[in-house]
């Protein structure tokens, strides 16, 4: 009986507690951690937010880069942060690749999801003077000898290479120049010879005739690219993106999610960050609750398993 | 673009004010310990969101340049090091601040840091796309090979027992080992624990070692103040004697500074380090290296303000930037849809204009707020320690918190300044251990880069020219002080021996 009274009272608390978070929240300054460094793909797409965000749900937004341990201590810290929906994580796959080669002890399961803003296709970019400058002959080239990939090793540069080399059968050997910057400057020196880059961070050097854009792995060409053609124009028909995602603590809950990813929705659509998505060449694509949670799973199994039959699930 | 229109613009009230509190900040938070000018070209992001491109780049310039050039004054006056840049900077600051004249050793840096600073700005305007191709040539076994040239260092910079700076360059090079193997991307010697993840943060490392050893050595004779001072602060100006004098190891560091800041794959810490033993190596007097000598303050400040320059030229011509800061530059020109490379010059003529213009006037307005504070600025030395000691704890606390957020990042400052000092009790060099800590990752990805890439064979090292030169470079900078001190003492014993011979009669 008295049992039964305080399950009821319990309840009811925490049924008014819930109703009162979506009223209330968010009550203070939200932080949005990034796990990488200021100047990164997946900073400027927080920073897009920042604004309209501050603006939507009335309270202040602050960016605080965690770098570190391959993206684990940011990750790891927002994991752990208070579940009330103050402590957001604005990151790509790399959360997803830190756990397939398990550089964490978790992975996707340990947060909630909360939306998905944008995703950004992915192009294979030569220089300039190579030998090679269509899909079909980088793939020959790639089967004759060895071709030198700029990756970093485990990062989502490198899955994309796997992904490719998994739907052709071809082999690629991996140098670890780094991420998206650092590595197309490998390949303008000359220093290796092929990479996964977005158009955006390739474009100065494209510019500059260094280097040369030979297929995009999206399902149709890029308006402010006409000329450049896609993979599946070129006969592999494959689909390469990163997906801008927000997440927050698991036991975060339910409402304080949604509210947060209806902002994120709200937000999106503001002609501001539509000008940004279309500058920055990155394609509207909001998801939340279970499509995304699909969308999440099913990269996370791919890639689960291009680790297996690569053998580069090491640790 | 119109070069002197850009500095008739700058020089309007509203550009001009905003350089100067750019100048001014950057230079306040350079000098403080833990604060770092590229931490707060990150705060200020934001910031420039809502002001034009032009002043964004005015701002986030100014405070570059000031930033580099404040980390000198606590580096001189109190062997902290502000920025990882001023490390070298110490070296011979300190010694000299101490030993009585704050004035002079403040002053030399000072205007190192102009000249160093001016000079690199004629490379950006006059050469920027023809240097900029250099960010290209450097692949993973350049890099290794330029790292290898400056890990050099470790052996000729130990003051004493050479055996005592090896053990200390490769405790440092041991300690920078845990974290994440970025060539593997897994986990390596965190023993188990989660925050180790992310190895010791080389900040908090450089701030315990320095900064609060320093502060335990100090706790320890609080009370004594420095009788021997010169209160005039005479020599806050260089004599053109001095500049004459210096003129050879000015231009040398500035090349240096200038080269190393165009490569995008090591720092402007690099550059110091190279020029500081560079210049040791070809002084006549090397032992005086280390003791407050007027050439180590000025090599170290000269190529450190040097880098500025460079770190610019790959970042406005290629869209490469050539340092950390310069990369959050970047991406401040990026969020105002301004993309850097070889187009900005006809889309945006104005910014590359503001950047160029600022880069010079923020280094003259960087000099005069220096040389008019220094005076202020000095007397921290006169101010009994039991008052500063505290002050330096505080700053030097929220340095390694503000880096990452973590209170791990805390207690490895505190366990890294007890290791310090420990260190320095046993007369253990400071300089190599900071030195195989900051170069010691980089040389390890480059190598290892460069392996992947030959499939695990080095011979490739020495059949690239670049490479190669440097390697025959450092191993000369490596035999040459053996060299030398082998034929001095060689010298000495002939000489000792024809006495002997020359005395029976």
């Amino acid at each position: 009986m008295k049992r039964r009274h305080f399950l009821a009272a319990t309840g009811a608390a925490g049924l008014a507690a819930h109703t009162a978070s979506a009223q209330t929240y968010p009550e203070k300054p939200i932080r949005i951690v990034v796990p990488n460094p200021t100047g990164g793909s997946a900073d400027y797409v927080a920073r897009f937010f920042q604004t309209p965000l501050q603006r939507i749900l009335g309270q202040g937004v602050a960016i605080a880069n965690v770098v570190g341990g391959g993206t684990s201590i940011g990750n790891r810290q927002v994991r752990d942060a208070a579940p009330d929906g103050h402590t957001v994580l604005a990151i790509h796959q790399a959360l997803l690749t830190a756990a397939t080669l398990k550089v964490m002890d978790f992975g996707p399961e340990a947060f909630a999801p909360v939306a998905q803003v944008a995703t950004e296709y992915t192009a294979v970019v030569v220089n300039r003077k190579a030998a090679y400058q269509t899909l079909p002959a980088v793939i020959a080239a790639a089967k004759a000898g060895d071709l030198k990939a700029g990756v970093q090793i485990g990062a989502i540069n490198h899955f994309l290479f796997l992904s490719l080399s998994d739907a052709t059968g071809t082999k690629f050997r991996y140098v670890n120049t780094g991420g998206g910057g650092p590595t197309r400057t490998a390949l303008a020196g000359g220093h290796v010879d092929v990479a996964f880059l977005t158009v955006n961070e390739a474009k100065p050097l494209v510019d500059s005739g260094d280097l040369a854009i030979v297929a995009l792995f999206a399902p149709s060409r890029l308006p402010a690219w006409p000329n450049l053609p896609t993979a599946r124009e070129q006969g592999t028909d494959l689909l390469l993106n990163l997906s801008y995602w927000w997440w927050m603590p698991k036991a975060t809950p339910r409402d304080r999610v949604d509210r947060f990813a209806e902002a994120l929705r709200t937000g999106s659509q503001e002609p501001e960050i539509v000008a940004k998505f279309a500058e920055f060449n990155m394609v509207p694509a909001f998801l939340k609750g279970a499509e995304l949670e699909a969308e999440i799973t099913r990269q996370y199994e791919n890639m689960k398993a291009l680790a297996a039959r690569n053998n580069v699930t090491a640790g | 673009m119109d070069l002197g229109q850009a500095f008739l613009d700058l020089l309007a009230p509203g550009p001009l004010v905003l350089l100067l509190v750019g100048t001014l900040l950057g230079i306040v938070v350079g000098a403080l310990p833990g604060l770092t000018g590229g931490a707060l070209l990150a705060l200020s992001l934001p910031f420039t969101y809502r002001m034009t491109s032009v002043d964004g780049v005015i701002l986030m310039t100014s405070m570059y340049v000031g930033g580099i050039s404040g980390g000198l004054i606590t580096a001189t006056l109190m062997r902290i090091p502000g920025e990882p840049s001023a490390v070298v900077t110490t070296l011979d600051g300190f010694p000299m601040a101490r030993g009585g004249r704050p004035g002079r050793a403040l002053g030399l840096g000072i205007s190192a840091s102009l000249i160093g600073g001016a000079l690199s700005w004629l490379v950006l305007v006059l050469l920027s796309p023809s240097m900029a191709r250099l960010a290209l040539v450097f692949g993973p076994f350049e890099n290794f090979a330029l790292v290898l040239m400056a890990l050099v260092l470790i052996a000729t910079l130990s003051q004493g027992s050479v055996i005592k700076g090896l053990l200390a360059g490769l405790f440092g090079m041991l300690v920078s080992y845990p974290g994440i193997d970025e060539t593997s991307g897994q986990r390596r010697l965190n023993f188990g624990f989660d925050e180790m993840a992310g190895g010791f943060s080389t900040l908090a490392i450089i701030l315990g070692a320095f900064a609060i050893s320093q502060v335990f050595a100090d706790a320890m004779h609080a009370r004594q103040r420095f009788e021997s001072l010169d209160p005039s602060l005479r020599g806050i100006f260089l004599s053109p004697r001095d500049y004459l004098r210096q003129s050879w190891n000015i231009l040398r560091s500035s090349a240096i500074g200038v080269i190393i800041g165009i490569l995008p794959g090591v720092g402007a810490s690099i550059s110091s380090i190279v020029a500081y033993s560079t210049a040791r190596n070809m002084s006549k007097t090397p032992e005086k290296f280390g003791t407050g000598f007027d050439d180590g303050i000025v090599a170290a400040e000269t190529a450190n303000n040097a880098n500025t320059g460079g770190a610019l030229i790959p970042m406005i011509t290629l869209g490469i930037p050539g340092s950390p800061s310069a990369s959050i530059l970047l991406a401040a020109l990026l969020m105002h849809n301004i993309q850097p490379g070889p187009t900005l010059f006809t889309n945006a003529p104005q910014v590359v204009g503001a950047l160029m213009a600022t880069h010079l006037v923020a280094h003259v307005a960087m000099f005069a707020i220096m040389i008019a504070g220094c005076v202020l600025i000095a007397r921290l030395m006169y101010i009994p320690r039991a008052y500063v000691l505290p002050i330096v704890i505080v700053l030097c606390a929220i340095g390694a918190l503000a880096e990452n957020g973590r209170m791990f990042d805390l207690w490895t400052m505190i366990a890294f300044g007890a290791v310090g000092f420990l260190l320095e009790l046993c007369a253990v060099p400071l300089g190599p251990f900071v030195i195989g800590l900051l170069l010691a990752p980089l040389a390890e990805i480059q190598l290892r880069a460069g392996l992947m890439a030959t499939d695990g064979s080095l011979w490739p090292i020495l059949q690239r020219p670049v490479a190669c030169s440097l390697l025959a470079v450092s191993a000369a900078m490596f035999a040459w002080p053996l060299w030398r001190d082998w034929r001095r003492s060689a010298d000495a014993r002939a000489r000792l021996g024809t006495q002997t011979t020359g005395r029976p009669s």
